[in-house]
């Protein structure tokens, strides 16, 4: 990769330091070189353009479709549970 | 004025513009809109199986898509595929680097992967004709850790890595289609959307990104979290996303108003998030902390409503097959009690990795302590 980018060694997983470093501060933009910075305006640009539909329209729909989906949902419809089939049903356990 | 301080004042414009574009549309809240609806009850889960045979940290597993065989990876340097009903192993494979990251389970179910600190993806075919598990393809190109990867078919899987990058990959070819770049921290996590069109991953930079797999753009960048995004999934129907972080925080992003909907935090709770999931209708969201416990949500009312944890008191290792028969050579004859201890008592799950099946009938987490449990 680019030599001029900084190796996030505070990131490596757990099992190797005992604890994660302080957060990596999120204006790296001061680190980017030329062709990354150009990159960052293009992708800016293009997520500005993205069509963004206005919360009083999509949070009633994804609260009503949760809704609609809590009878199928075991975690909160026990009839479904019922065929568990973690649990056995009856004295025997079928292999 | 130079060219990249040019830039730089323009990159600040255009997210100053895009903050705007979310406010222009933000005309109600989530809290709103449930202040009428009712908490869910308490959720109490129940342990159902505990899978052991793994011999240390468990680092992540994955359900397959016929929400019965699971795989597990551990960093003991095995893949254990599971069959959750029996708790029988399918296939025990040993892998070439002991210090993996993340599994995955192809939806076919002909293949699984993994990776870690070697920065490669491993490709295992369970299904070969001799019947003996075989590495199939070895990706190579990140440059850092894998810590993420999922399959969208046999021939292609998605990858995050500590590099900053994901990429999807041709696996038969062994080379990256598309190298999602953007991210200005290590990738974390990373979740298919349910129409395979599009994934989201989650960073070190505290942000998660919504790509196109088709053009390979980004398509939105989720900020807010004030440290490290660890864990992220898609809400069931693909038009939100959650996300766990370091800062202690689950949030749920709305796709289509390009915004934070609610955070799910509590004052006693002071650990990162390490893994996350959602029940089948989106109603719950689990998710494993650093404290390794495993709080469990409700999504429109951002109230805890229950946990993954063996109750106190109630040892369900006394009724498992292994603790009958040590419960009888301790009383036959004398076995240093901490031999025993060590089986009978404290099994506190502690939850490094989480997931919900497919067809939602259940929650399996991956604990420290080298066992894997199914709760319902």
């Amino acid at each position: 990769m680019d030599s001029g980018r900084i190796t996030q060694v505070s990131h490596y997983p757990l099992f190797l330091c005992c604890s994660k470093e302080l957060p990596l501060d999120p204006t790296v933009m001061d680190e980017m070189d030329l062709p990354q910075m150009k990159k960052e305006v293009e992708s800016l640009k293009y997520q500005l353009a993205f069509k963004r539909e206005k919360s009083s329209k999509t949070v009633p729909d994804l609260v009503k479709w949760i809704e609609e989906g809590v009878p199928d949902d075991p975690f909160l419809n026990p009839e479904l549970m019922k065929a568990n089939p973690w649990v056995e049903k009856g004295k025997c356990t079928i292999l | 004025m130079g060219e990249l301080e040019q830039l730089r004042q323009e990159a600040e414009l255009l997210k100053k513009q895009i903050e705007e574009a979310r406010k222009g549309v933000a005309d109600t809240t989530l809290a709103e809109l449930t202040s009428g609806i009712e908490v869910v009850g308490r959720v109490q889960m129940k342990t159902r199986r505990t899978l052991r045979g793994h011999l240390a940290k468990i680092y992540a597993l994955h359900w397959s898509t016929d929400s019965r065989l699971m795989v597990s990876a551990s960093q003991d340097g095995k893949l254990i595929v599971w069959d959750t009903y029996t708790t029988n192993k399918v296939n025990a494979i040993p892998l070439r680097s002991s210090w993996v990251m993340t599994c995955a389970y192809a939806p076919s179910g002909n293949f699984v992967a993994c990776g870690g600190l070697d920065n490669m993806c491993s490709i295992y075919n369970l299904k070969t004709r001799d019947g003996n598990v075989k590495v199939s393809r070895e990706l190579t190109a990140h440059s850092g850790y894998l810590s993420c990867c999922r399959f969208l078919n046999d021939n292609e899987i998605i990858t995050s890595s500590g590099d900053t990058t994901c990429a999807v990959w041709d696996i038969e070819t062994g080379t990256q289609k598309t190298v999602f770049m953007g991210h200005t921290g290590d990738c974390m996590s990373l979740a298919v959307s349910p129409d395979l069109n599009l994934f989201i991953s989650g960073a070190c930079d505290w942000s998660a990104k919504l790509w196109d797999l088709r053009d390979g753009n980004c398509r939105q960048t989720f900020i807010g979290h004030e440290s490290d995004i660890n864990a992220i999934c898609f809400f069931p129907s693909g038009n939100a996303i959650c996300t766990g972080s370091d800062d202690a925080t689950c949030k749920l992003y709305d796709l289509r108003s390009d915004q934070e909907l609610t955070s799910y935090s509590q004052e006693s709770i002071i650990c990162g998030i390490t893994s996350i999931s959602m029940s089948r209708s989106g109603r719950m969201i689990l998710a494993g902390y650093d404290d390794f416990n495993c709080n469990i949500w409700d999504t429109l009312k951002a109230e805890r409503i229950g946990e993954c944890s063996s109750e106190p008191g109630h040892s369900d290792l006394i009724m498992e097959p292994l603790s009958i028969l040590l419960f009888q050579v301790w009383t036959d004859c004398s076995l240093p009690p901490l031999l025993l201890s060590g089986v009978l008592a404290g099994h506190d799950n502690r939850v490094s990795c989480i997931g919900v099946n497919e067809d939602g009938m259940a929650a399996a987490t991956g604990s420290w302590d080298s066992f894997l449990k199914i709760w319902n």
